[in-house]
């Protein structure tokens, strides 16, 4: 049976024993916590990151309506690559089909509002929920399956799920698209800014800021309890986990659908935030892979991967991709490809453990340790 | 729907499956026997397509004369990618090979959209439009060849599998990779062969497929997507799993679009998908290859 473990960090220093008073000798003693992890077992963390929110949250009232759209979009990305960190990363369970959710949770949240007018918030509950059914529905039988029939499974349903959009014209009218009218921004937002455009602006680069600062704190929740634990058991091995007690198509599902959420919230934002959406858009598979390659490439099964992957892959991609426009794809096939063959655990893991020096002897064995 | 139209549906279902077994049929042999999910074995049957087009177009060249050029170019282009990159990494977790197939997918993708635009193009060859009337049955004699190349091409890698001394080696290193290596089979070599093939084979499926459908640079993902249904219909590595595989989901296809409508013919290929790995993970004639 797995136990929640503690993160592997020295209690406070308060909590401890005399310590002058009843030092063991120097060979016996643990190892007194250093500054960098006592200031990080303490509240420091915490306020940096509230500040560096609030740092990120005045952006949009000094940057440009470009640089704005895209930290955006960025955010967006990220927030659906560390939801995938879930599964893909804790779990081992790549999923290929994840933009599945954000599909859903885009057209529940269009429909509802366009159909039933439904308000704004609500419309987003209803995204999530569906979009969580779904993952309940179709998670059971195939995470009942090893990974690479997940993965290709998961692949189809998106594929599946994009047809029903484009083919099922009377309920989601088709190719056409579905056109989202704006949310009425708060009032007090529409005067600090002069216009509701403006308004508007910030109003969801702040929704998607708050949405990926949840999903972080999220993952980081489930990384360190139980689930965490007995999902890094199952990548690491599923019949070992199962023999120790893991309920493995439970923890499984229990990940895949926690997994399924922040990408259906990011989906109905998305659609009232851009007004407009259409099947081949919001199932694009692209979404599917940027999640892939924005967690392999910053490290996978790591809280920031995602974080340090996306920034990393937007900020290259948005340089290259005014000269390259056509060559896009090829561009994230080739980091995906160099990614895989030379930094399977991610950028992260190059500096987790301290600085190595690199020797031509151990990229030799890197290299040759998984060939034939 | 009177039974007739769903007779001729059964039997369009069959003809489209043969293009279905024949793109699985590599597909479903690198699977089994390097363990390897080949996401851009659709990236190889467009290559084999445009191989294909290009020769008709500019050296007029027909297309089942055209075919084995495009098997060759594609059984070098899997040798060197096998023996160069692939290889690398062969043995991770299947995983890490899975993306690494994907990415390569991208690029080759990419590449032919940079190269050919994202026009959809057809092969009108002489026999197009024509075909023998079976009583109340129309059977085009492109798709009757497609079928009959299919069910030669699973026979022939059936037969250099069972009676070759290579064949052998390749069953060999799918049975035990560290035993095959220790009765002296040079498995980089084995392995770059495996990939070679199941490309060519991806290539003859292409070739067929230009005369018989509409091609574009992305045509791929969705074949990728049938292979795999077609595999896990069939069950691993079985060759005659991915003829039958094929067949079952060409049929289910026609028919499902005969009665629900053809915008649904993908989705319910894929919804067998998942109907079948829940009710019966090994496939349809059921013998577990890997896990």
């Amino acid at each position: 049976m797995l136990r929640r473990q503690r993160p592997a960090v020295s209690p406070p220093a308060a909590e401890q024993p005399d310590a002058e008073a009843v030092r063991p000798p120097a060979a016996l003693a643990a190892p007194a916590p250093s500054w960098g992890e006592r200031l990080r077992a303490g509240p420091v963390p915490w306020i940096l990151a509230a500040g560096a929110v609030a740092l990120l949250l005045t952006v949009p009232l000094w940057a440009s309506g470009y640089q704005v759209k895209f930290l955006t979009e960025l955010y967006m990305l990220i927030t659906m690559a560390a939801a995938w960190n879930l599964i893909g990363g804790l779990a081992g369970y790549a999923s290929f089909g994840h933009v599945a959710f954000f599909g859903l949770g885009a057209y529940t949240s269009a429909l509802t509002i366009v159909r039933l007018g439904w308000p704004f918030p609500l419309s987003l509950l209803a995204g999530t929920l569906v979009a969580l059914g779904f993952a309940l529905l179709v998670g059971w039988p195939i995470l009942r399956l090893r990974g690479h029939y997940f993965a290709i499974a998961t692949f189809g349903l998106a594929e599946a799920l994009r047809q029903v959009a484009m083919a099922a014209s009377a309920i989601t009218e088709g190719g056409k698209g579905v056109n989202v009218p704006a949310v009425p921004p708060p009032p007090v937002l529409r005067e600090l800014l002069g216009s509701s455009v403006a308004a508007n602006r910030l109003l969801f680069y702040a929704l998607m800021l708050v949405l990926l600062g949840a999903t972080l704190l999220v993952w980081r929740w489930v990384s360190r309890g139980r689930l965490g634990y007995g999902l890094r058991a199952i990548r690491a091995d599923e019949d070992a986990a199962a023999t120790l007690g893991v309920d493995c198509t439970r923890y499984k599902l229990a990940a895949f659908a926690l997994s399924a959420v922040p990408p259906a919230l990011a989906g109905g934002l998305y659609a009232s935030w851009i007004n407009y959406i259409d099947p081949v858009t919001v199932f694009n598979v692209d979404y599917s892979v940027s999640m892939v390659i924005m967690t392999l490439l910053g490290g996978a099964g790591l809280l920031w991967g995602p974080v340090v992957g996306g920034v990393l892959l937007q900020v290259i991609s948005e340089t290259l991709w005014g000269q390259f426009l056509e060559l896009h794809t090829a561009f994230l096939g080739t980091v995906l490809v160099l990614t895989v063959l030379f930094l399977p655990r991610g950028v992260l893991a190059l500096v987790r453990g301290g600085p190595r020096r690199p020797s031509l002897a151990a990229l030799r064995q890197h290299l040759w340790r998984y060939s034939v | 729907m009177d039974g007739g139209l769903l007779a001729q549906a059964v039997l369009n279902g069959l003809l489209l499956g043969g293009i279905y077994a024949l793109v699985a049929l590599g597909f479903s042999l690198v699977w089994g026997v390097m363990n390897v999910i080949n996401v851009s074995h659709g990236a190889f049957v467009m290559l084999g397509a445009f191989t294909t087009y290009w020769l008709f177009v500019r050296v007029g060249l027909d297309p089942f004369l055209g075919a084995p050029v495009a098997m060759a170019l594609m059984f070098v282009l899997g040798y060197l990618l096998q023996k160069y990159v692939i290889n690398l990494i062969v043995r991770a977790p299947m995983f890490m090979t899975l993306i690494l197939t994907f990415g390569i997918n991208l690029v080759i993708v990419n590449l032919g959209i940079v190269a050919w635009t994202g026009d959809v193009r057809s092969i009108t060859t002489g026999l197009s439009g024509q075909g023998v009337v079976l009583g109340p049955f129309v059977v085009p004699y492109v798709r009757a060849a497609t079928l009959l190349i299919a069910l030669l091409a699973t026979t022939a890698l059936f037969v250099f599998m069972d009676r070759t001394r290579t064949g052998s080696a390749i069953r060999a290193t799918r049975m035990d990779l560290l035993a095959a290596e220790g009765v002296g089979i040079r498995i980089d070599r084995i392995y770059a062969l495996t990939f070679a093939i199941g490309a060519a084979l991806a290539g003859l499926a292409g070739a067929l497929i230009s005369v018989t459908l509409p091609i574009t640079p992305f045509m791929g993902f969705t074949y990728t997507g049938k292979a795999f249904v077609v595999t896990a219909l069939g069950g691993l590595g079985n060759m005659a799993g991915a003829l039958v595989g094929g067949l079952v989901l060409g049929v289910a296809e026609t028919v499902g679009a005969a009665l629900l409508g053809p915008g649904y013919q993908d989705a319910i290929g894929y919804a067998l998908l998942v109907l079948i790995l829940v009710l019966r993970p090994s496939g349809l004639l059921g013998r577990v290859g890997y896990a």
